[in-house]
């Protein structure tokens, strides 16, 4: 059934555990910025080959892979671009990219050398990208894009009339970005785009079903990652709540944290079920009915919340500081929850463009 | 979920899918739609009950040696899932879905040739006797005492909360056949005829004014020791199967899908916060389902289930009462209106606010929610006991 993951997956998944448990320590999982190291690592076992399409020089891996990592990137509160960098951008790079493209910027995402943000969104807003003089001249523009700080280039999805194009723009070619830090400590990067044009090699040829599959994969990627969050959330609590002692006993003795605990792990195997589903075959077309990847990140976010706060909870005074994981997971989980689904518009200032939209 | 079943069970799921298209009437249909109490009333299930079993269906997690299917754990589900999303009645459980599976696990041979044949039959209606006005979660402090004479008990005490029992013909009970040591130890399971001598119902209104619930008072009622179910003293073990098979029906989810359906082509138009809240919903059943899907496996499979099952009754009451409350909420000043006889067709909105009444029984029987958090503590060694 493909409910049980196969040999191969187990193989892959208990690689990385294995990886991760050896580099992750807890002062990385607190650092600003994913771990040279730990993306190397990840390189070097094959991972972004594993998930990159069979056209772009990887193995094609699908949702049931983009689960099985991300849940242990999760678990190990591992902040990685892997989501936007290799499910998103590479996936629309490595499916429709030309050869050149894919020659220019796909040998390095299978390295782990070069990362692409991922400026696609399927918000009414957007940027846009008109032909005109041998060149692509951009308007409006683009915000909340993870990993612009570090990103070697920027997959951008802009609108073009009725239609949208992908483009593969090297980062250096745009103004210097508006970066802001999220509570997961990644950074996030906005840029006004309004007189900004690119080579006509930028296009990348694809149409409206790659891109949205990539920001499916994208949001999938989230949704793994936020259940391993919860898992690692919810057995941290419960291993605490064995050990702390108040009023001479185990705190895991009061009915009431038992109950707490309770909730967490069915809301932990919630949470897996539901990422499980839009991992399956037909996803977002089954009776999820449209906009399932985008509907299972918006609830799996919301338990995830939920699973933090009680988890906060469990650990007192020690659960709102810096020191342990469960505050950098609740951390990691209000920047996942509010990232890569539509939001409302602010417009950057002075950018005419966005102020028309 | 569909594309989750291989060629052999999408035939399988067809043949479901035919038989019911074919076999629902309207009148079927519209009974289950409008009813309000956890169990269809028997004007309603029981003519459904009937079809299931002239099509060999009825007892479909049954083995085949007793009357049932021998349907694989799959197979059942499939079976739920379809018809509670055709809006199948809902069957009445006692018989068929908590005491059958105990009587062919621990009854003697005459109970399986006598009772089994009859429950599918119809001709045995049954309640269940197993809380008391002082005993509900603590079920094990029951009271009402069976005193052994000869080959007979008699047994005096009182029931409540005894769903249906006013149509019931037999009930089986948990009954006190020892009083010292653990309480767990003294309790034993009878089979008790309810058309016996000192046996008297006596109904409940509930807030919703249906009548779903009774009490039932036994004063010196004589019960033949071959109608006890596996040895004195067995009754605490027997119990905990059954309520085991209580809470863990495979296709709730499918249920909660149906409702929101429901209530989607019911309520229109539905302010856009209630649709939202809805849509929560529905997000968590599409969830359990899932969830409930991976049980299953885990049995077919052959894989310890554990854990994974014992939160579904926990979910399922959850997500009922959100579904009635979201129903009441959309229906405005009708939400506060209880059905009564009229001229006009009765709408399902009709019964917002019953069915919102009604539900909140669902966090209460077959073990409350907070029981089940018990119990999912316990399962996962939450205890603050010290391991060493």
């Amino acid at each position: 059934m493909l409910l049980t993951p196969t040999e191969e997956q187990v193989l892959i998944k208990d690689t990385v555990a294995r990886l991760l448990r050896d580099n992750t320590d807890s002062a990385l999982q607190g650092s600003p910025a994913v771990s040279a190291d730990i993306w190397a690592g990840l390189a070097e076992i094959g991972i972004p080959a594993w998930l990159l399409p069979e056209r772009g020089g990887g193995m094609g891996g699908g949702n049931r892979e983009i689960i099985q990592l991300s849940r242990q990137l999760g678990y190990a509160l591992c902040v990685t671009p892997i989501s936007e960098s290799i499910f998103g951008a590479g996936y629309i790079l490595g499916e429709v990219g030309s050869d050149a493209q894919i020659k220019h910027w796909g040998e390095g995402l299978l390295a782990g050398t070069h990362h692409i943000a991922l400026a696609a969104t399927d918000a009414p807003w957007g940027p846009s990208a008109t032909f005109r003089g041998g060149e692509w001249l951009l308007a409006g523009h683009i915000r909340y894009v993870r990993w612009l700080d570090m990103a070697d280039a920027v997959l951008l999805v802009a609108r073009d009339g009725p239609e949208f194009r992908a483009l593969v723009i090297a980062r250096d070619m745009l103004p210097a970005p508006e970066l802001r830090q999220l509570t997961d400590l990644s950074v996030i990067g906005s840029v006004c785009l309004d007189g900004v044009a690119v080579p006509s090699a930028s296009l990348i040829d694809a149409d409206s079903s790659v891109i949205v599959a990539a920001i499916d994969r994208t949001r999938l990627g989230y949704a793994a990652h936020l259940a391993g969050l919860c898992d690692r959330v919810f057995e941290d609590a419960r291993d605490y709540a064995a050990e702390r002692r108040q009023f001479k006993v185990p705190i895991a003795s009061f009915q009431v944290i038992q109950h707490y605990l309770a909730r967490m792990f069915v809301n932990c195997e919630l949470v897996q079920s539901r990422v499980l589903r839009s991992g399956l075959p037909g996803f977002g077309q089954d009776e999820d009915g449209p906009g399932g990847p985008e509907a299972c990140l918006k609830y799996v976010g919301r338990k995830a919340l939920q699973i933090a706060q009680s988890g906060t909870q469990i650990f007192g005074g020690m659960g709102i500081t810096d020191e342990l994981p469960v505050g950098r997971a609740h951390r990691q989980i209000l920047a996942l929850k509010a990232t890569h689904l539509p939001s409302p518009l602010r417009p950057l200032a002075g950018c005419a463009a966005g102020r028309s939209h | 979920m569909d594309f989750l079943l291989d060629d052999g069970l999408q035939k399988f799921r067809d043949e479901v899918r035919a038989f019911l298209s074919s076999s629902l009437t309207k009148e079927l249909r519209g009974g289950a739609l409008k009813g309000t109490e956890s169990i269809d009333d028997p004007a309603i299930a029981g003519p459904w009950q009937d079809i299931l079993h002239a099509r060999g269906w009825l007892a479909y997690a049954w083995p085949k040696s007793h009357g049932g299917t021998g349907w694989s754990p799959v197979e059942r589900w499939i079976f739920e899932r379809e018809s509670a999303l055709a809006g199948a009645p809902v069957l009445p459980g006692m018989g068929l879905k908590l005491l059958g599976p105990v009587l062919f696990t621990y009854g003697s041979e005459f109970q399986k040739a006598y009772f089994l044949s009859r429950i599918l039959s119809r001709e045995h209606f049954w309640a269940q006797g197993f809380s008391e006005p002082s005993s509900g979660s603590d079920l094990a402090s029951l009271r009402t005492e069976a005193v052994r004479i000869g080959d007979r008990y008699v047994v005096n005490g009182q029931k409540i909360w005894t769903t249906q029992a006013q149509y019931a013909n037999w009930m089986f009970a948990l009954v006190r056949t020892r009083k010292d040591g653990r309480p767990q130890e003294g309790i034993s399971f009878l089979l008790i005829d309810m058309t016996s001598p000192g046996v008297e119902v006596r109904s409940i209104r509930s807030a919703s004014l249906d009548h779903e619930v009774n009490e039932v008072f036994l004063s010196d009622v004589s019960v033949p020791v071959e109608n006890r179910v596996g040895e004195e003293g067995q009754g605490w073990s027997i119990a905990k199967f059954l309520l085991k098979n209580e809470r863990g029906s495979a296709a709730y989810a499918p249920l909660v899908l149906a409702r929101i359906e429901a209530i989607r082509r019911n309520v229109v138009p539905m302010t856009p916060i209630l649709a939202e809240r809805l849509e929560d919903v529905r997000q968590e059943a599409l969830a359990f389902e899932v969830k409930e899907l991976r049980s299953v496996l885990d049995k077919q499979e052959g894989r310890e289930v554990g854990l994974r099952s014992f939160a579904s009754k926990l979910i399922v009451s959850e997500l009922l009462q959100d579904c009635d409350q979201i129903l009441l909420e959309s229906l405005g000043p009708e939400g506060a209106i209880l059905p009564y006889p009229s001229e006009r067709e009765i709408f399902p909105s009709d019964y917002g606010a019953a069915r919102y009444l009604n539900g909140r029984a669902w966090s209460i029987f077959g073990g409350t929610s907070e029981i089940q958090l018990n119990i999912i503590a316990s399962a996962l060694g939450i205890d603050g006991r010290e391991r060493r």
